[in-house]
């Protein structure tokens, strides 16, 4: 097998010794353990890793393998591309696990696989899915405001687009301020997915009696002390409606709310 | 290290005893010159001798500049001594700060779209909000800061008034902190500065001391001219809104304060507001890097010059109307938010990467102790997915062997 052809197998990006991918290869070593390497590595061999540093490139050097595949996507830091391309060492990076890179190495060993086209291999919808999960304290308003701080600035942080950001985190402050007037405490699940985010936020508390009378905008059942606090005008749920693509409120009295949102992407 | 936990955009690593910044994240807010035990972090900054090519040298310092002597000290002898010190005349911004007040009510008041509206004089607030909340960057109010309108105006007018050739006229600013140094130097919002040169307060300051104290000696009030106006415009943090009256506002200094404001503006759990004056430092300009005095002290001196200095300005409220229509006072390039950095383009491998940052970040102590290099855990665990970092960089999770 050629490193081109573990380059295709794994959708790698190569970083250094394009001009060596014709290399034929007998073995794959996979570990981060760069003693093991030493200890058990067999020359013509291509080293598949997590280990991002020069390190990985010199053990590769003293076993006398060809080249050096960094999984996850991960980048060499301190010029070991210079490294490599000195000791005519390929390194390449891939956006797959261990263990996906060394099943897929595997498929194509034994043609169980094919080898996968680039398109192929971007999973459409295969649960990429973070899912987060959040607590709020009801009375406490101390601490109002920080679950939904701490939703933004994951969004923020994955890219999400700044307008959408807006709404969710709009979103969730006014089902955070319900949680903390209304109830004892509850549960916050954040799923962010390419297709979508979905909040859902599961109190206990006594629940809304009727749902379709506390969508309506100025209807509230808050005191005259968290009114004069600034809470509580009775625009929390319509403000969600208002902000979400999509929105669920089930309620159990004397037990809880489930309030589930929903934001297209 | 005290740079790195002071640095309010975690802009700063220390890798093996160095530290190193990130420019897209820096604000130039200066928290890490005053944090650094050593001195280590040095701005760079013009130097007062490198001023002799140009025929007539004006400086406008900045009004805090005043705030750094004894209220006793009348306003007029620290700009003779700014005279004495090289400069041709001596310019106060606080008449153009009156001005902008004026203009900045009148644009208020037809301002009709999302709240609240954001001052724009402190620099670092301007580039907090670029870099990390680009949702409210549309927030700024676009009226430009005193000392570039007060400058242009005088470009304008000077050389035709002294006969002098445009580049004979050199116009420097006196700055009390890194950050509108840097707005003078790589301006963000025009394309160049109408200033030649930028000196700090701190270098001012000790040159000029000497010399103001010799001529307060000697100093008659009737050496004054007859218009001679002081005023002591934004220094302190809510000078601005106040003399804006209106009804709903917020005052806040301090960049941790104004990061939560700036949350909760998003959330929108500040609702109701249409104006907020932000600054990065405390007290607002008086507590800013490069001042000698105590900002308390100094907001203090400023205070009683107030009192005791403050001439009634006769301001013309039609021109001002008319030149704000013209677009005098605006700001020449509109801001734009600086590209966050986000894991990825590709919004599958970004959520990839943050799900790798979670599972990290609940591998590690979570105490921020900051040995790794990176602020908090969450910094280290980020800088790891953006493969900036190794996980034996963190003592916790390091073999024991050795």
């Amino acid at each position: 097998m050629t490193i081109e052809t573990i380059k295709k197998v794994l959708g790698a990006t190569v970083l250094a010794g394009t001009e060596l991918l014709q290399t034929e290869i007998r073995y794959v070593y996979a570990s981060d353990l760069m003693s093991d390497v030493l200890a058990f590595g067999k020359s013509d061999s291509i080293l598949l890793t997590g280990l991002a540093s020069q390190q990985a490139v010199i053990s590769a050097h003293m076993a006398e393998f060809k080249g050096v595949v960094l999984i996850r996507g991960k980048k060499m830091k301190d010029g070991a591309e210079q490294f490599a391309h000195h000791h005519h060492i390929v390194l390449m990076s891939t956006d797959h696990d261990m263990y996906e890179s060394c099943v897929l190495i595997n498929g194509a060993l034994h043609g169980t696989a094919e080898i996968a086209a680039p398109e192929a291999q971007t999973p459409a919808n295969d649960g990429i899915i973070l899912h987060n999960h959040f607590e709020i304290e009801g009375s406490d308003f101390a601490n109002a405001g920080m679950v939904s701080t701490d939703v933004k600035s994951i969004l923020k942080k994955v890219g999400i687009d700044t307008a959408i950001v807006r709404r969710v985190a709009i979103s969730m402050y006014e089902s955070e301020m319900n949680v903390i007037m209304h109830a004892k405490r509850a549960k916050v699940d954040l799923r962010l997915a390419p297709q979508y985010i979905e909040l859902s936020v599961d109190d206990e508390g006594k629940g809304i009696p009727d749902v379709e009378l506390a969508m309506q905008e100025g209807f509230t059942t808050s005191t005259e002390e968290q009114r004069a606090m600034g809470f509580g005008s009775g625009m929390g749920l319509p403000n969600i409606k208002r902000n979400s693509d999509e929105l669920a409120v089930t309620s159990e009295v004397g037990k809880g709310t489930v309030v589930r949102m929903r934001f297209l992407l | 290290m005290s740079c790195m936990r002071q640095c309010p955009t975690q802009a700063i690593r220390v890798h093996n005893g160095k530290s190193t910044f990130s420019n897209e994240l820096c604000i130039d807010c200066g928290g890490c010159i005053s944090a650094c035990p050593s001195s280590a972090i040095v701005p760079s900054i013009d130097h007062v001798e490198n001023i002799s090519h140009f025929k007539y040298k004006i400086i406008l310092p900045t009004p805090v500049l005043y705030s750094q002597f004894d209220p006793r000290i009348h306003p007029y002898v620290i700009q003779e001594g700014l005279r004495q010190l090289g400069f041709d005349e001596v310019v106060n911004l606080t008449l153009t700060s009156a001005i902008l007040t004026r203009a900045m009510k009148l644009y208020l008041r037809s301002y009709r779209g999302r709240r609240p509206l954001i001052s724009s004089y402190c620099p670092s607030i301007v580039r907090l909000i670029q870099v990390k909340y680009p949702d409210l960057v549309e927030l700024i109010i676009p009226i430009d800061v005193p000392r570039e309108i007060a400058a242009r105006e005088i470009r304008m007018t000077y050389p035709r008034k002294l006969g002098l050739k445009p580049e004979d006229l050199g116009l420097f600013y006196v700055s009390n902190c890194p950050a509108k140094i840097v707005a003078v130097r790589q301006p963000a919002e025009r394309q160049k500065s109408w200033f030649d040169g930028v000196h700090s307060i701190r270098e001012i300051y000790s040159a000029l001391v000497p010399i103001v104290n010799e001529l307060n000696k000697e100093f008659d009030p009737r050496q004054i001219p007859d218009d001679f106006s002081f005023g002591v415009g934004w220094i302190s943090s809510g000078t601005l809104t106040r003399s804006l009256r209106l009804e709903k506002w917020l005052v806040v200094a301090g960049l941790d304060n104004v990061i939560k404001i700036f949350d909760d503006i998003e959330t929108s759990r500040i609702r109701d507001i249409d104006f907020i004056e932000a600054t990065a430092h405390m007290l607002g300009c008086v507590s800013g890097t490069f001042n000698v005095e105590n900002p308390y002290v100094a907001r203090a001196n400023s205070m009683k010059q107030a009192e005791k200095y403050d001439t009634p300005l006769k301001l013309d409220e039609d021109a001002i109307s008319r030149q704000l229509e013209e677009g005098r006072f605006y700001l020449e390039n509109s801001v734009l938010p600086r590209p966050l950095r986000f894991f990825d383009t590709d919004l599958e491998i970004s959520i990839k990467r943050m799900r790798e940052r979670e599972r990290v970040f609940n591998k590690l102590p979570q105490i921020d102790c900051g040995c790794c290099g990176a602020p908090t855990c969450m910094a280290f665990a980020e800088d790891f997915v953006h493969g900036l970092a190794e996980l034996s960089d963190c003592i916790f999770l390091r073999p024991h062997h050795s």
